[in-house]
């Protein structure tokens, strides 16, 4: 056990017996009965609550909180009693000197024997992250695509026995959650003032009431739309409990969704990717896509694909996606695929009406280029290609193949190539310069 | 009749020590300095501070004395330190309290606000310490001049429920005769 550890031990919280102040040894305090963290990840926040059955005597009693060795924000702890709440009050809150960083709660309580009580506060130090495993069928038609969170503890005390709800979703500014926090407060006739640091803390702890009014009697849910004013947000209650110690981090599953269609295709474009197609995935979150229940937070993806009807996987590409909202289509940038190959080659170059001004210098010229691309799939597949060019000034193409205009100085073509198959597409540029150039 | 601390040398040697301490942190802070601080700020609690609390005779007051040191070098070292050299104070004036000095303890403790006034959590725990103590001590009148403080700086209606509770146990304090 480190040194840390030991101090973690000794500094937990623990009843003090009331009459003669008579300490109870720090081994008999009863364990967490629950724990729950909502992490709050864009703001290195997390609510902590906790609840214990204590065992008080009639009268004063004391308990010890310390968050030394930890990351808890001290300004944030709060007691309350759950049960047999209208006959328990908090009197008072020392700092005794001889136990740093700990403060010792004076309680009196009108009735003796058992009360289960919930200690919340705010950690930093413990975060989350998602990654998503998606795979394709042979065909490259559907996906199964399983979600997972990673928490990592890095806030200096152990949390046994967890129950982890992330809340997803960027909040940007603490002012959208004291708004949220407004709402809240307005409904129960309560003013809320102008806001100042010291007082985040108070409406992160509304953010968390709020998230869990919308979630409450869903205990066990993955996951839950948040309502209303919080749409915006979402809560992510992982399924089942776990402990994360400090200095670990778990991965734990959040869903698996089977048969979501996607696309498959692949991409050319020599000033983005070089010589290279590159294949991408693309699905939407909604519901006709087996998804679309909650948004899905930015996280990298792993792809694989069946390459045998045994599902013997071969691995696509790896990519990071950014925050998909609930409705909103995702593509999937997975790297090159060499099955897909794409050549361009220049075949021919001519300098064409070349123009001079009155001292004899050249004022205009036209430059025309013809340019060949075989395109091969050698993959057992079909598959989807676009092909896009870029020009500069005052340029015009003429092609067999139908180039569409994506903007002022790109085109694109679709090809759809069959398994094994080898095309051919041509096209002419002609590229204007100086007094020759009309726009 | 109250003794007079600086009656004898040591005691006039602590109150020079004080007023050294007390007039170096107030310099603008040095970027470069935030790290060592908390290094050393760290070190002295978990080396020495911490265990302490469960040490007893004179392993007890080694560590004590080791503690206090390592928080006035912090306090001679990063008087820029504007959060560490608050924790110090109060750390130090904590230190003094559980050395039986409760006078030296209780003028770190109000130093604190004075030296540090933006740092509000560790100003309501030191006057909070100074006044209970010296409640404990059977002082209450000087006791109700930090929980008057209390009240006065710490009585919000939005203030946190740890504070909330601070200050009504210092209005309660107050208003016994």
């Amino acid at each position: 056990m480190s040194p840390g550890r030991t101090l973690l031990l000794a500094a937990g919280c623990w009843l003090l017996a009331s009459a003669g102040y008579a300490r109870v040894n720090v081994v008999t305090l009863p364990d967490r009965d629950t724990v729950q963290l909502t992490i709050y990840n864009s703001a290195d926040l997390t609510m902590v609550k906790e609840t214990r059955h204590l065992t008080f005597r009639k009268g004063l009693n004391k308990l010890k909180f310390s968050w030394a060795n930890t990351l808890i924000d001290p300004t944030s702890v709060e007691f309350h009693a759950l049960t047999h709440a209208d006959q328990v009050d908090v009197l008072d809150v020392r700092f005794p000197p001889r136990v740093t960083n700990t403060l010792e709660w004076h309680i009196n309580s009108d009735v003796a024997g058992e009360i289960v009580c919930e200690i919340r506060y705010f950690t930093s130090g413990i975060t989350w992250s998602a990654d998503y495993v998606a795979e394709a069928d042979k065909a490259e038609k559907l996906l199964t695509l399983a979600g997972n969170v990673r928490v990592t503890n890095n806030s200096g005390e152990d949390y046994e026995n967890t129950q982890i709800r992330l809340v997803v979703g960027v909040i940007r500014l603490v002012e959208e959650i004291a708004t949220l926090a407004r709402q809240r407060v307005q409904e129960t006739d309560k003013d809320l003032s102008k806001l100042a640091s010291d007082e985040k803390k108070n409406e992160w702890m509304m953010l968390g009431d709020i998230l869990e009014a919308s979630s409450a009697g869903s205990e066990r849910a993955p996951a839950e739309i948040i309502k209303e004013g919080v749409s915006e947000y979402f809560l992510y209650t992982v399924a089942g409990r776990d402990t994360i110690p400090t200095g670990w981090s778990k991965r734990l599953p959040s869903f698996q969704t089977n048969n979501v269609p996607v696309t498959s295709y692949y991409k050319f474009e020599k000033e983005q990717w070089g010589d290279a197609a590159i294949r991408f995935y693309k699905f939407k979150n909604d519901k006709p896509s087996n998804l679309g229940s909650e948004p899905l937070p930015d996280g990298e993806v792993k792809a694989f694909r069946a390459v045998t009807a045994d599902k013997l996987w071969t691995f696509v590409g790896a990519t990071n996606v950014k925050y998909i909202p609930i409705g909103e289509a995702v593509e999937l940038e997975l790297g090159e695929d060499r099955d897909v190959k794409v050549q361009p080659t220049l075949m021919d170059w001519q300098k064409l009406d070349i123009r001079f001004d009155e001292w004899g210098n050249v004022a205009g010229w036209t430059i025309k280029e013809t340019w060949q691309f075989e395109v091969q799939n050698s993959k057992d597949i079909d598959v989807e290609l676009d092909i896009r060019r870029n020009f500069e000034g005052d340029w015009s193409i003429d092609s067999a193949t139908k180039f569409a205009k994506l903007d002022a100085h790109k085109v694109h073509c679709g090809l759809l190539l069959k398994p094994h198959e080898k095309q051919t597409v041509a096209y002419e540029l002609t590229t204007r310069y100086g007094t020759n150039a009309t726009k | 009749m109250p003794r007079n601390n600086f009656a004898s040398f040591p005691g006039f040697l602590i109150g020079l020590g004080i007023t050294i301490l007390l007039t170096g942190c107030a310099t603008a802070p040095n970027p470069a300095h935030a790290k060592p601080a908390k290094s050393l700020f760290e070190f002295t609690a978990h080396e020495y501070h911490f265990p302490s609390a469960f040490a007893t005779g004179t392993e007890r007051d080694r560590l004590l004395a080791e503690a206090a040191t390592g928080y006035e070098r912090l306090l001679r070292k990063y008087p820029d330190q504007d959060d560490w050299c608050a924790k110090a104070l109060r750390s130090l004036g904590n230190i003094r309290a559980e050395q039986g000095q409760l006078d030296v303890a209780v003028k770190l403790y109000a130093s604190v606000a004075e030296k540090h006034p933006r740092q509000n959590w560790e100003i309501l725990q030191a006057w909070k310490t100074a006044a209970d103590l010296l409640w404990d001590a059977g002082r209450p009148d000087e006791a109700k001049k930090f929980y008057q403080r209390i009240i006065t700086r710490f009585d919000k209606p939005d203030a946190a429920d740890v504070v909330k509770s601070v200050v009504h146990a210092a209005v309660w304090r107050q208003n016994l005769k």
